[in-house]
């Protein structure tokens, strides 16, 4: 409520100037003047009041999440007091949160220009030129934002997510270490990192940032990934251990029963295989991707009904997965649907597998 | 006549525990005629099955002879059909016709109706069709029974035989138990109940030339493949004539065919060349080196294009081997002498047919004898490069072979497709057109995995904004406080110290002094509250009194003009921010303030004496408005006393209602005599 009062008050005495009509010939001019100004205090008060109470419905809209009606009453507010940064500030985050960046943009760049300490506002004009898909602006935002508070390090994260959506993993490295350097113990900065170092395959970095964000936060994707950096680098067995350990840290994470049924399936130990898909599919029926990887055991099984079974289910879930269309296609083949399984690999190779192709001209020409 | 089959075969399902009925009169005593025929029909039927079985043991195929026998014995089973004889004979006739698969319910009805005094040959005939239904256990075990039991020459002549059913019962047993990576369909799209032969199919497996019988003779056929089938099934017809026309190997680009037909009562091999869309007169292919006077018939090219592969008359007992034969030169005039393909191909058995894969090291043929499961089975078998031999033969298994009879196999270049015939059960009838799919290597679906790698997308940071609401300030409108200190009896203004008090709290509100000139005195004050003001001058006793500011009093002006009195003998002042309960004498706090400048007063005029006095409206009894006054005043001055004011210097006297200062009649009025005073006795 920085400043609120006195932007308030000194705003209302301006305009509250008017005398009092009431004539009364013993007093002198002073005492008029001391008159009329109490009686201007009065209105000044009034509106406060009124203000106050309008940003305090404004406020209770926002937390309610109806932003529209956020907006319309911060905006009240601001009409009648330009001088209000924090509801130049509440209204920008409305927006923000309506996807209406631009105007948010504009609300909080007022906020910022009214009160220069408030740095949030920068950080989420950042956000908003990140929802406009705004690359350029959001990360000179960030870099505007660590010029004048050099200790913002999740603004330094964010720019490192941006570089990595890019793909552009050695800026994204940068940023990530810029944030790191500010907090050392900044657990999705490490993470991060680790997911860079792993995509440049770097997978000893990977493993030794993954280790250090799972000391500080040992959330069960960390784990997870730990896990798969692990397999990544050909230690199968501590996978799996990581990726039990994130099963342990959340019993529904079903990502990682899948992850792990994957390395059993490569292991060839295709009951546990199943078992650990079933279980990411008990958590999520929908997931396509489990769906897939059990078929595959039960295609392995030469239980092919059970597979098409689960491939039909994840192509009606996905209908470009790839992976999901070639496996129906090699299904379908073992059940004699060679028109099915050729149109399938068809398919596969237009989602852009080269596979598709190599089974479709071998089988279906 | 397949309604009499049918009819026959129900009748032996539904007989199955009727007694041998001989066909003799006594038994047909109402229908001799029928009898009559029946047993002509039996005499026919059994010189084409004695027809048949010479060429059985012959190694050569009886389908002819056997389904004539057919012809005269079904209207005789129609007839009769619990005649062990006739059963047994049925279901021989079918063994070796087209329809093999019909056989086994006409032996096991004939073993039944005859028992013990069964022929041994029914069950060397019961073993060839356990052979056919796969059962490969008891066909073995009724082939051995046969051979312990037949002790005539029939035993001397299927010795040969059973000896080779009971080797291919062994070999059909390890085979069946092997799993092969094919799938075999009937190309329904070229089959007929007839027969269809020899298909033949081009490299690339985009058309194929066969033969079927569906018109009383073989012609050759051909058709294009478009969308995986079969399809503009047509005749060739520059290839047909009147007789057998029989293709037996299209080129690999599918520019020229190899074919047999009669020439002058004998098979030769003749080459017809496509020109445009139309084929060539076949001319002879080889000279007459190679074209004997014996049957020459299935040939294959060879991918050089140096050699011909064929089947031919050659063997040692006149059984059908495979040779081939060189060309040497390049117009073709001369052609080397036919050369067997060697002791690991030809067998004592038939050879039926051979294909030279494109990769030309490689020989399909057909044959009866080797590793067969029963009649022919395709069999595959590997140049040896160095010494230029043809390997061991390699059964291609089940479900490519079968007890029947596969035969002209053919496959195309990538290996993946693959054409031969067979009579087995199932299919359309006669010999069908089928077709091998091989899987190759397995297709290993993936599996896929997938990570959280960007932390704030895996577990999004809590961006949750509360703006906070700001304490809202009540609009306290101020009212503004004026008026004047004046001498009470003079009337001239005094100037004094004015305390305004916050009743609420007992705090000071506001201090300030009254003008000396004037003495004015003006303040605002927020309105809704109740004040007390004090007023003190040198000279004068101080006056207090209070007052209610109401709320919404926004441009209101309170004017109070208040007189001070001289501090002289009979001065009474009202203590009007003394403070009770209701009917109770206990001092409130709230008057601590008022009673504390009173202690002030006297501490600074230490000659003041004076006289509290306790004041009540009139309602209520008079003496319980004295007693209550009395308290009051006594309360009072308890409080002054209990603060270092002499007891000497200070006394309490309660009035009741006797001495009103204002009205009774109304409710301000009655307040202003409820009431402290202290009047000044002495100073």
């Amino acid at each position: 409520m920085r400043h609120f009062f006195t932007t308030v008050c000194l705003f209302l005495m301006t305009i509250g100037a008017y005398s009092q009509d009431q004539v009364d010939s013993t007093l002198t001019l002073e005492e008029i003047q001391f008159r009329d100004s109490i009686a201007a205090l009065n209105v000044s008060s009034i509106e406060r009041q009124k203000l106050q109470e309008t940003y305090n419905e404004a406020t209770v809209a926002f937390n309610a999440s109806n932003y529209a009606q956020a907006i319309s009453l911060f905006t009240e507010v601001t009409d009648l007091d330009s001088t209000n940064g924090d509801a130049f500030f509440n209204k920008g985050l409305a927006h923000k949160e309506l996807n209406q960046y631009d105007l948010a943009i504009e609300s909080l760049t007022q906020a910022y220009q009214l009160d220069s300490t408030n740095t949030d506002a920068i950080f989420h004009q950042a956000k908003c030129y990140f929802g406009k898909e705004d690359m350029k602006n959001t990360l000179m935002t960030y870099d505007q934002l660590l010029r004048i508070d050099p200790t913002r390090a999740e603004a330094a994260y964010e720019k490192g997510v941006i570089h990595y959506l890019n793909q552009d993993y050695q800026q994204a490295i940068d940023a990530y270490s810029q944030a790191i350097a500010i907090d050392p113990n900044y657990s999705y900065a490490l993470n991060d990192r680790a997911s860079c170092y792993r995509a440049l395959e770097d997978y000893d970095r990977a493993i030794e940032d993954y280790l250090k964000a799972t000391a500080s936060d040992p959330q069960s994707f960390i784990l997870n990934n730990l896990g798969s950096a692990y397999r990544k680098s050909g230690n199968t067995e501590k996978a799996l251990e990581y990726y039990s350990k994130a099963i342990s840290k959340d019993a529904n994470y079903e990502m990682a029963y899948n992850n792990r049924g994957t390395v059993y399936f490569e292991q060839k130990q295709y009951d546990s295989a199943l078992k650990d898909f079933k279980k990411a599919l008990d958590i999520n029926p929908d997931y396509a991707m489990a769906l897939c990887n059990r078929a595959a055991v039960y295609h392995l099984q030469e239980n092919y009904t059970g597979a098409l079974a689960d491939l039909e289910r994840a192509v009606k879930l996905q209908p470009n997965n790839a992976t999901a269309l070639l496996n129906r296609g090699i299904t379908r083949e073992m059940l004699r649907n060679v028109d099915g399984a050729c149109d399938d690999w068809q398919k596969a190779h237009q989602l852009g597998l080269e596979k598709g192709n190599e089974y479709y001209i071998n089988n279906c020409e | 006549m397949r309604l009499a089959v049918i009819t026959t075969i129900l009748l032996v399902s539904i007989g199955g525990y009727a007694q041998n009925v001989a066909f003799k009169k006594s038994n047909f005593k109402d229908n001799k005629e029928g009898l009559e025929i029946a047993l002509k029909n039996i005499e026919e039927g059994d010189i084409w099955l004695e027809k048949g079985k010479v060429k059985v043991l012959g190694m050569v195929n009886a389908f002819e002879e056997f389904n004539t026998a057919l012809d005269y014995y079904l209207p005789a089973q129609e007839f009769n059909p619990k005649n062990a004889d006739l059963n047994r004979k049925i279901g021989h006739a079918y063994l070796y016709s087209n329809t093999p698969y019909l056989a086994m319910p006409f032996l096991k009805t004939s073993l039944e109706l005859a028992g013990e005094d069964s022929e041994p040959f029914i069950y060397f005939l019961l073993g060839k069709a356990y052979q056919l239904e796969r059962d490969f256990h008891e066909g073995e075990k009724s082939f051995l029974k046969y051979g312990t039991l037949e002790k005539d020459k029939n035993l001397e002549a299927y010795k040969k035989l059973n000896r080779k059913h009971i080797k291919e019962c062994k070999s059909g047993a390890e085979i069946f138990g092997k799993k092969t990576r094919v799938w075999v369909d009937n190309v329904i799209e070229l089959n007929t109940p007839d027969d269809e032969i020899a298909p033949s199919i081009t490299a690339d497996n985009s058309e194929i030339i066969f033969n079927s019988n569906k018109t009383g003779d073989f012609d050759i056929y051909t058709a294009q493949r478009q969308k995986r089938r079969w399809i503009r099934l047509s005749s060739v017809a520059s290839l047909n004539t009147d007789g057998d026309d029989v293709s037996s190997n299209l080129a690999y680009d599918g520019q020229r065919i190899l074919l047999f037909k009669d020439n002058d009562g004998q098979s030769d091999i003749y080459e017809s060349k496509l020109q445009g869309t139309e084929w060539s007169e076949p001319k002879l292919k080889m000279s007459k080196v190679v074209n004997t006077e014996g049957n020459e018939t299935f040939a294959s090219y060879d991918p050089q294009d140096i050699k011909v592969y064929f089947v031919s008359d050659g063997g040692f007992g006149g059984d059908k081997n495979i040779s081939f034969s060189g060309k040497k030169d390049m117009e073709e005039t001369f052609w080397g002498q036919p050369q067997s393909a060697g002791q690991e191909v030809n067998t004592g058995f038939q050879e039926g047919s051979v294909y030279m894969a494109p990769d030309g090291n490689t020989m399909y043929f057909c044959s009866q004898g080797h590793s067969s499961i029963g009649g022919y089975d395709v069999f595959v078998s590997y140049r040896n490069e160095e010494l230029g031999l043809w390997g061991k033969p390699i059964n291609l298994g089940y479900p490519i072979n079968t007890p029947y009879d596969e035969l002209y196999f053919s496959i195309s270049a990538s290996g993946k497709k693959a054409y031969f015939s067979s009579n087995r059960d199932g299919g359309s009838g006669g010999m069908d057109i089928y077709c091998a799919t091989f899987w190759g290597e397995p297709k290993i679906p993936g599996v896929a995995s997938e990570d959280n790698l960007i932390a704030s997308i895996a577990s999004p940071i809590e961006d949750t904004y509360t703006p906070e609401s700001v304490e809202v300030s009540t609009a306290n409108s101020l009212t503004v406080f004026k008026g004047r200190i004046l001498d009470g009896l003079l009337q001239e203004p005094v100037e004094a110290e004015i305390k305004i008090f916050d009743n609420s709290t007992g705090e000071v509100y506001s201090v300030m002094r009254s003008n000396s000139a004037t003495g004015k005195f003006l303040l605002s004050l927020p309105s809704g509250l109740n004040y007390g003001i004090s007023v003190e001058a040198e000279g004068y006793l101080f006056h207090s009194e209070n007052f209610n500011l109401p709320k919404g009093s926004a441009y209101d002006m309170v004017n109070k003009d208040i007189e001070l009195k001289n501090i002289d003998i009979g001065s009474k002042i009202a203590l009007r921010n003394v403070f009770f309960d209701t009917g109770k004498s206990e001092v409130k706090i709230d008057s601590y303030p008022e009673l504390d400048r009173l202690i002030k007063l006297m501490n600074d005029v230490p000659t003041l004496k004076i006289e509290l006095s306790g004041h009540t409206d009139n309602v209520g009894s008079q003496e319980a408005n004295q007693s209550l006054s009395q308290r009051r005043a006594d309360a009072v001055r308890k409080y002054l006393v209990a603060r270092s004011v002499d007891g000497g210097r200070v006394t309490a006297k309660g009035y009741g209602s006797s001495r009103p200062v204002d009205t009774n009649a109304t409710k301000e009025g009655r307040a202003n005599n409820r009431r402290t005073e202290f009047e000044i006795t002495a100073n």
